[in-house]
């Protein structure tokens, strides 16, 4: 053990990475005795080791009163996925489905759909959730997945620490630090669903500046049909960035990244009601640019961000352009007593220009602007056993006000292996500009002497939807090898988004017609409860199995309305299953195989015959390592079935949707 | 607005046709999964072993077999891995060989006079000077972990993912305690 030690060690001062698989395995076993065997090292060799971010978070994150999950890069490594939906899969209780070959619904705990409109994701501390649309465009941020150090996803609401549109989860996306991608890298993947090629090159100057930059071309080919032909919806994409780390001081360091995309992606759509579909070609550009400063004090530390994003969307006959800077600060105040306290400020700009036709706005240009104000309180009652964090983040838009998103949460650790929380929280999704100012007269076929228009308009009242929501869960470490994650939920909606049909009009002129408006209003309310469970196995170093579970029910619609009213459908299944395990078998090869199955959605409130039932997805594939630095994976996804669909396409009354196939690829990585 | 872009994959074959003479030989390996090794081990690693290269005045020793007291300010996990780690010493090691130590844990720095080493968190470290009597002059190795050492004679903060070691100067040597020339070729020293 100890002479495998000091391999370690030599290889740390060389290179840690080239020694790592070989001693991993021989690390988990002997974890307890590990600090005495570091303590053999000289104090230069110490000063060598490199300490794992991962190691560091777990503990983090075993104490954390929030329903959290992380999916590691490791875990992004050795699944071979190549899109972000995707890597949701392993989450409990999060439901991804999809949709195009472009298009993902990703949400958790329900209201699942192509427009789902509750989950906040952030990259780096960016959000990249779209103001206009209220969602986010899953193919305009296809980052270089090999560049991803770990994706922390938080179920339930995270409006205090995260702010607005956080109301059923976050998704919070961080990458890798610059010196951690030393050398190059090229990537090349070609399959049935799709071919990647991409280039990353990272270096230092001197010891304090460190910097990466990366291109990657990724082209989508097309999923099928319910017959099984082609779907029309391949696309494309190329993505250049770049990061630069600059470890200034022991108490300074600054990080600057960026990056510039285009795309574009073809999908299938229903227009103004007719049922011959379309094709709608997507076009995407944009880029960012993101500064981030952070200071040690002698008693405190302060972070201090800004971020330009701009992102062009254009489909069918719309034109969008978004515009955001942002500017966010977060200190993490001296302690007082048995408190630690946090308190950021924050400032965004948003501005928006949509230029579209048949569907207008009432303006034009949008401006909005938000303030956002937070603090919270970690009061630790009983040191390292008991903790309770309160507090609030104030918000004041342009277009709805003031809001406040506050949240109550409480820990208690009575071991290191054990670990109950409980949690209440509040929290918003701010309205979209469809909400608020649609315009969208549609003629409606008819053979009547008088045309019929429908009317669909926003609401220039339209509230922030708001969600209660209590939650407590349950975490167990059994040993090294074993641990249990189970959080329960209840949450209640209310002022969720309607559609309410208005009293018919006459409009004389210029020719007679009969106008039904439809406007959007806030008349909804919700509940949904539900368990999610995620249990991790790692028996012996070779071996690791993990599985997810939830089970959900949130059916329970409640409007003041009745029978005009109709809002979201809910692609929700009430139960999800995934399972993956890998098997390093040999000392090149490895083993990977995963399971997602769902019970069948529930069925459309607005189209009763679409019906998408439950579905088997089975992906396997094996790696081998040709060197230590190249490594070939091949494999196959959606083995089950020859297709499948995942999403009701009547869900938004516009997507047809495509059905995906069974596919292989094969993926090539080297490094040197 | 953007016409569709066809990806470059000629300009990537290129590329790695150009790269395939480039192969280097220190090669990084794939991404396997790095070791995981823990920050509050490898400081406690490095009190253990601090302690070989300082020197205490005699009298700081009552009798030839006193102890040697290792202090923890607050419990966190650098003090449960350092008494780990002690106590795994002393069950492997013949008896006798070295002088015995003890790790003790002290709610305040009252108590941290007979001390040999205080370690306390960043977060606690103000509370080391609330000593009545001055801790600067019962040759007491203080440390923390804290970027900047602010008077405390060694801080081992995390820079760039590796636990580093800054001695204070000033603060040694009113200290009273030798600090040996090899531990300051490793440390960063803050004047």
């Amino acid at each position: 053990m100890s002479r495998r030690f000091r391999a370690k060690v030599a290889g740390a001062a060389l290179q840690l990475a080239i020694s790592a698989c070989v001693v991993s395995a021989c690390l988990v076993t002997a974890w307890a005795q590990q600090a005495s065997d570091l303590s053999q090292l000289s104090l230069e060799d110490l000063t060598k080791i490199e300490v794992s971010s991962v190691a560091r978070k777990d503990q983090q994150l075993f104490a954390t009163p929030a329903a959290v999950f992380v999916i590691t890069h490791d875990d992004i490594r050795r699944s071979g996925i190549r899109s972000l939906p995707e890597l949701m899969r392993m989450v409990p209780g999060m439901q991804v489905a999809q949709l195009y070959a472009n298009e993902w619904a990703v949400s958790s705990r329900g209201f699942n759909g192509r427009f789902a409109d509750k989950m906040l994701v952030l990259i780096d501390g960016r959000g990249i959730y779209s103001e206009i649309y209220s969602g986010v465009y899953w193919d305009q941020n296809d980052l270089l997945l090999e560049d991803i150090d770990r994706i922390e996803v938080i179920r339930g609401p995270g409006g205090t620490l995260w702010g607005a549109n956080a109301v059923n989860g976050i998704i919070n996306i961080i990458t890798l630090k610059a010196g951690d991608t030393k050398g190059a890298l090229l990537i090349g993947e070609g399959g049935r669903l799709d071919e990647e090629g991409a280039a990353r090159f990272g270096g230092g100057i001197g010891k304090q500046l460190k910097y990466r930059s990366y291109v990657k071309f990724l082209e989508r080919n097309q999923l099928v049909t319910a017959t099984g032909k082609g779907a029309g919806d391949a696309g494309s994409s190329v993505r250049v960035g770049a990061r630069a780390d600059w470890q200034a001081h022991p108490q300074d360091s600054v990080s600057f990244q960026g990056d510039l995309y285009r795309g574009h992606g073809d999908e299938r759509v229903h227009v103004d009601g007719v049922n011959e579909p379309t094709s709608s070609n997507v076009n995407t550009e944009g880029g960012f640019a993101l500064a981030r400063w952070d200071h040690t004090f002698s008693q405190w530390d302060l972070g201090l961000q800004t971020y330009y994003n701009q992102e062009n969307h254009a489909e069918l006959s719309g034109n969008g352009r978004e515009r955001t800077l942002d500017l966010d600060l977060l200190a993490h105040l001296p302690r007082y007593k048995q408190n630690e306290a946090t308190l950021g400020v924050g400032y965004r700009l948003v501005t928006d220009r949509i230029e579209s036709d048949p569907v207008t706005f009432n303006r034009e240009h949008y401006r909005d602007i938000l303030y956002s104000f937070l603090f919270e309180d970690d009061l630790v009652v009983v040191p390292r056993r008991v903790k309770v964090t309160g507090g609030f983040k104030l918000l004041n838009t342009s277009y709805t006000g003031v809001e406040i998103q506050p949240g109550l949460r409480g820990i208690w650790t009575p071991d290191e292996r054990h670990a109950v929380w409980a949690a209440v929280s509040r929290a918003v999704r701010t309205p979209s500009v469809q909400e608020r100012d649609l315009h969208y007269l549609r003629p409606i076929p008819n053979d009547g002497p008088i045309l019929t228009d429908i009317l669909a308009e926003g609401n220039a009242d339209f509230k922030s939807e708001v969600v209660h929501a209590y939650e407590a869960g349950y975490r167990q470490a059994l040993g090294k090898s074993l641990s249990v994650d189970i959080a329960g939920f209840y949450n209640q909606y209310k002022r969720l988004r309607s559609q309410s049909q208005l009293q018919p009009y006459l409009v004389a002129s210029p020719t007679p017609e009969v106008v039904i408006p439809i406007v959007y209003g806030n008349l909804l309310e919700a509940r949904s409860d539900g368990v999610e469970a995620a249990v991790s196995f790692r028996p012996v170093s070779s071996v690791r199995m993990d599985a997810a579970y939830s089970w959900i029910n949130a059916r329970r619609w409640l409007d003041h309305v009745s029978s005009s009213t109709t809002g979201d459908s809910w692609s929700t299944p009430t139960n999800t299953l995934s399972l993956r395990g890998t098997w390093e078998f040999a000392r090149r090869w490895t083993f990977y195989s995963s399971l997602y199955t769902v019970t069948q959605l529930p069925d459309d409130p607005v189209d009763p015959n679409s019906h998408v039932g439950a579905y088997l997805r089975a992906d396997a594939h094996l790696s081998f390592s040709l060197k230590e630095n190249l490594q070939i994976t091949a494999g196959g996804e959606n083995l089950q079935e020859s297709r499948h669909v995942e999403l009701n396409p009547a869900d938004d009354g516009y997507s047809v949707g495509s059905q995906i196939p069974r596919s292989a690829f094969v993926k090539l990585l080297w490094s040197f | 607005m953007t016409t569709p872009i066809k990806p470059g994959w000629r300009v990537l074959r290129l590329l790695l046709l150009v790269m395939s003479f480039n192969a280097a030989t220190d090669t990084p390996s794939l991404g396997q999964a790095a070791p995981v090794v823990d920050e509050a081990q490898i400081r406690a690693a490095m009190i253990f072993n601090l302690t070989r290269y300082v020197e205490w005045p005699p009298w700081k020793f009552n009798e030839p077999s006193a102890p040697f007291v290792l202090c923890f300010l607050a419990s966190d996990a650098v003090g449960d891995d350092t008494e780990a780690l002690v106590r795994d010493r002393q069950s492997r090691e013949s008896s006798g060989q070295d002088r015995k130590v003890t790790v003790r844990r002290i709610s305040s720095a009252s108590a941290a006079a007979s001390c040999h080493v205080l370690y306390a968190p960043k977060l606690d470290r103000k509370k080391i000077f609330e000593a009545p009597a001055d801790i600067a002059k019962c040759a007491v190795l203080t440390i923390s972990d804290n970027p900047t050492t602010g008077g405390i004679v060694i801080s081992l903060p995390m820079v760039d993912s590796r636990v580093q070691i800054v001695v204070d100067l000033k603060a040694a040597q009113q200290s009273g305690l030798t600090l040996s020339s090899k531990l300051l070729k490793i440390a960063t020293v803050s004047r």
